[in-house]
Formats: C-alpha cells, sequence, structure tokens
C-alpha cells in the first residue's frame, strides 16, 4: 500500500458526496483519475466474482445432492428449519435371530468430521461404510437408554406428544450398543445386517409439531452369520 | 486515565486514517478474536492469530500481500479440507481476506477503492442471496421456519419467552421433547411442542420483518441506486447486525460484516465511522452479553 495517502477532497463540507456522470458514486470512494490498472482491475472484481462461482456450485448442490443449505457458501443459513442436529443420523442393526439395536455414534470419530460431513450431505455410498462400522458393534453402558427415556417421558405424561413409527413396547426392548470404527474390530453380538440413515427435520407451524424425514437412500451393510 | 487516554487516541487514530488502513487492522482483530471459531481450535488458528498479532504490530505486515496471502490459505484450505460442514459465514470471511490480500500491494487510493468495493458488493451477494434463499424455501411466508427456530433453538430461548410468553416450565418441556426426537429419530415420526398463539403470530410477524430487512439491506448495497434506498445502506445494515447478534451470537459474521461497511466510509464521515466502531466494540462483546440476558429473561 505504498504511494500517496493524499485523499480526493470530497464537494461538501462535511459529507463525502462524489458524483460520476451525474449520479451518486456507489463505493462512495473518488473516482480513479485513469482507467484503472489491470492489477486493480482484478481486485476490484475477483472476491465478489469468486463468490458467485463458488454460491453456484452448492446452489446446484443444495437442489441436486443434499447438501444442507446450512452449509456451503450458498448462504442458506436460516432458510430452513432443516438444520443437521447431532443425532440426526441414526443406525440400527439386527443379529441373525431378528433382535434389533441401536447403534451409538463411532467414539474414535472425536473431532465429529466424518459424522458432520455425512449429516451435511449425506449419500447411500458413505452411509453404507458407516453401516459396515456398525456390524461390528460391542455391548455399551447405556444398553437401556431407549426404554430408559421411554419411562421418562411417560412419567411426564409427555408420551402422548409423541408420534411413534412402532409402539413404545417394542421399541422398548432395543438395545443399545456401540460402534467401533476399526476395520479388524470383532464384535460378540453376532450383528448380520446394519442400516445408517440421514434425517430431515421439519416443521408444521399450525400443530407446532416437528417431524422426521429419511433423506434419500439408507446405507446398508449385511454378513452371513 | 492513562488507559483512558490510550484508548481514545487509538480511536481517534482509527477514525482519522484512510479507511482501508483501519480495514486492515480491523480484520487483523477479527483474525485474533474469532481465529478459534474460524478453525475450531485446530492448529491453523494459533497461526491466523500469530499473523492477526503481528499485523496490529507491524505495519509493513499489515500491508504486506504476503501476509494476508498466508491467511487466505489457511482459510481456502479449511475451507476446502471441511467444505460440507463449513457454515456460510467462514466463506464470506475468505472473500475478505482475499479482498485485502489484493488490496494491500496498492497505492492508499487504490487499496481505499478495492476495499470499499468489495465490502459493498460482498454485503450486497451475501444479503441478496440469503433473502432469495428464504424465498424461495417459502417457511418465511406461512411463518413456519421462525416459529420453529424459536422453538428448537435454545439460543433463542428469551424470544419464546418474551414474544410467546412461554415460561420455564414449557422451556423445559420443549428441551425433553426436543432430546426425544433427536436421540430416536428412526422411531419417533413427529412430536408436538408447546407454543402459544402469541409466539405463533409473533413469529409470523418478525418472519416478514428479517426477510424484507435482509431483502432491502442486500439491495441497497449491492444496487447503485435508487438514492432513498442507498442512502440509508449503513443504517440498514446496523439495524440487522445489533438485534441478530445479541441473540444469534455468531458474532464473527457481524464483525465482517461491520468491517466491510467500515470500509466504504471515507475520513469526512466521521460519525459513521465512529458508528462502525462502536457497533464493531459492540458485537466482540455480543456473544458474552446473550447468555446472560437470555438466563435473566426465562429465570434459567
Amino acid at each position: 500500500m505504498a504511494g500517496s495517502r493524499t485523499h480526493v477532497p470530497s464537494d461538501s463540507g462535511t459529507r463525502w458526496r462524489l458524483h460520476v456522470n451525474g449520479s451518486h458514486h456507489p463505493d462512495n470512494t473518488a473516482p480513479p483519475t485513469k482507467t484503472p490498472a489491470s492489477a486493480e482491475r482484478f481486485a476490484l472484481w475477483a472476491p465478489a466474482s469468486l463468490f458467485v462461482l463458488v454460491a453456484l456450485i452448492h446452489l446446484h448442490q443444495n437442489w441436486t445432492a443434499n447438501l444442507n443449505p446450512w452449509f456451503g457458501g450458498g448462504f442458506g443459513m436460516f432458510s430452513t428449519t432443516d438444520r443437521p442436529w447431532p443425532q440426526s443420523l441414526s443406525l440400527e442393526a439386527e443379529d441373525a435371530a431378528g433382535k434389533r439395536y441401536l447403534v451409538e455414534w463411532i467414539p474414535e470419530w472425536s473431532d465429529h468430521t466424518e459424522r458432520d460431513k455425512l449429516g451435511a450431505q449425506p449419500n447411500a455410498k458413505a452411509l453404507s461404510v458407516t453401516a459396515g462400522y456398525a456390524l461390528n458393534s460391542r455391548r455399551s453402558p447405556n444398553a437401556g437408554a431407549v426404554r430408559q427415556l421411554l419411562v421418562t417421558l411417560d412419567k411426564a405424561k409427555l408420551l402422548d406428544r409423541l408420534t411413534l413409527r412402532e409402539d413404545a413396547a417394542t421399541l422398548s426392548k432395543i438395545e443399545v450398543v456401540r460402534a467401533q470404527s476399526s476395520d479388524d474390530a470383532s464384535s460378540d453380538l453376532g450383528l448380520v445386517h446394519a442400516r445408517a440413515r440421514a434425517w430431515r427435520l421439519g416443521f408444521d407451524t399450525k400443530s407446532a409439531r416437528f417431524r422426521t424425514e429419511a433423506i434419500g437412500e439408507p446405507g446398508e451393510a449385511s454378513r452371513q452369520p | 486515565m492513562i488507559a483512558g487516554s490510550a484508548v481514545t487516541v487509538f480511536v481517534e487514530d482509527l477514525i482519522a486514517e484512510p479507511r482501508g488502513r483501519t480495514a486492515l487492522r480491523l480484520t487483523a482483530v477479527f483474525l485474533l478474536a474469532t481465529s478459534h471459531v474460524l478453525f475450531a481450535w485446530h492448529p491453523a488458528s494459533v497461526f491466523a492469530a500469530a499473523l492477526g498479532v503481528m499485523m496490529l504490530l507491524s505495519p509493513r505486515l499489515l500491508e504486506s500481500r504476503w501476509t494476508w496471502a498466508g491467511v487466505f490459505a489457511v482459510l481456502v484450505w479449511g475451507l476446502v479440507t471441511r467444505w460440507p460442514v463449513t457454515e456460510n459465514n467462514r466463506y464470506l470471511d475468505a472473500y475478505w481476506v482475499l479482498a485485502c490480500c489484493l488490496a494491500s500491494g496498492l497505492t492508499a487510493d487504490e487499496c481505499d477503492r478495492v476495499l470499499a468495493r468489495n465490502g459493498r458488493l460482498l454485503i450486497g451477494l451475501t444479503f441478496t442471496l440469503a433473502a432469495t434463499q428464504k424465498a424461495l424455501r417459502g417457511g418465511y411466508f406461512d411463518g413456519s421456519f421462525m416459529h420453529g427456530l424459536v422453538l428448537w433453538d435454545e439460543r433463542f430461548r428469551s424470544v419464546a419467552s418474551l414474544l410467546g410468553g412461554l415460561d420455564a416450565k414449557d422451556l423445559a418441556i420443549n428441551s425433553q421433547l426436543k432430546s426425544a426426537l433427536g436421540f430416536m429419530p428412526w422411531a419417533v415420526e413427529s412430536v408436538s411442542f408447546v407454543t402459544s398463539e402469541r409466539l405463533r403470530l409473533g413469529t409470523f410477524v418478525l418472519g416478514y420483518l428479517v426477510l424484507l430487512l435482509e431483502a432491502s439491506v442486500g439491495l441497497s448495497f449491492l444496487l447503485p441506486g435508487p438514492r432513498w434506498l442507498t442512502r440509508w445502506r449503513h443504517y440498514l445494515l446496523f439495524l440487522f447486525v445489533l438485534p441478530t447478534y445479541l441473540l444469534a451470537q455468531v458474532s464473527h459474521f457481524g464483525l465482517i460484516l461491520t468491517i466491510m461497511g467500515f470500509a466504504q466510509c471515507p475520513t469526512e464521515q466521521r460519525r459513521l465511522r465512529l458508528a462502525y466502531l462502536l457497533v464493531f466494540v459492540f458485537v466482540c462483546f455480543a456473544d458474552m452479553t446473550a447468555p446472560m440476558l437470555i438466563a435473566a429473561t426465562v429465570g434459567a
């Protein structure tokens, strides 16, 4: 930024009011005395051009590839209730006897980056990889968490506010287990099938009701018992 | 006493010096103040914060294109590696740092012009695109977005209390229902939150006001005229920044908007420049005041 630090004087005593071809200059700046050099021209337009380019790519991703509008350069934050929340991804598994499990997320993913990426832009392939990890799940100290949650809601008389996809008695039997991210991790649960899904949140203002809806196809993984 | 006069001298200096240079200094402060947010405490945040300190101490580094290029490279690296999970405003940070990089190698007048133009275009594009996305998705027209946001997002509990009359018990029930939905979205098809007719109506009106304000800010910065709109652009931006960042607690976005707005104020507009500096300081502290405000309002 070497060079002159003098200012082009304004044409009014107290307010800066410049006129270019009879109109107020939108940048509130003195017009250059000569045509801007190419470096300046580039500097004047490059950041905004990059903005438009990235926004177009991410808008395309928003509308065609499930990129959540809260993320990316499309500036769709606060435009939809569908913001990924920490548990917007679910993992379920079952053993050869048909017993069902809810799989806790992989604790080794400590920075949650991979999980967050899946939540922000889920796709069946990445979900299938995650479902594969779920097949190696082990028992968790939170085994009875689903039943405990339903009991708590029932005691607080809040169960009536929930519309469940299955009855509460069936859900209470689902045990919580914990996934392991290591490929060579072993499991003593004998799980044969796992499914990973990402969920979208919707809201109806008349009934003040939030609803969940699966995004795209689930990711699945299976193995022989 | 000495500290007070030192602050006065510092503020006078910021108000009197060319706007491009002040905008660069404020951006260095921004890097220092928000590096933990920019990179979520990644080691790169230390690098950005260190560069921010060095730029504030050394005028040569502040005006060095290479220093700004270094910051831009780190920001781009962060965006590329975490691109789907990077919120919108981080992209704006990178575009503005690119503008600083390109402006810092030019003469003072050119630097002023480049930062003023980029600040205007970036604010205009951001708000126009944001308002367009809101309008296209429809949640602002039927009131569902704002109503759902206030019920779901705990940052807006004070709005639910003040606007909708929900008490601490109602908010606790909603929090419990949110936990249930979050814990097993595969099992819960829907859940009915506690609300009030007042909140429904209030958020409906609020949604329209937000949409109108965002569109006005966007167009007033982006368009060269009409004069009746563009002359109010700075005040419209203040009207957006002040309440928004007190409630939403995303001060880094407010700070970058304030710097970009400041870059358009020549030295003659002392009051406007001072107003921007005051807003900058206000937004810096907004993250700290908002939780206190929420606690005081809802008694949490």
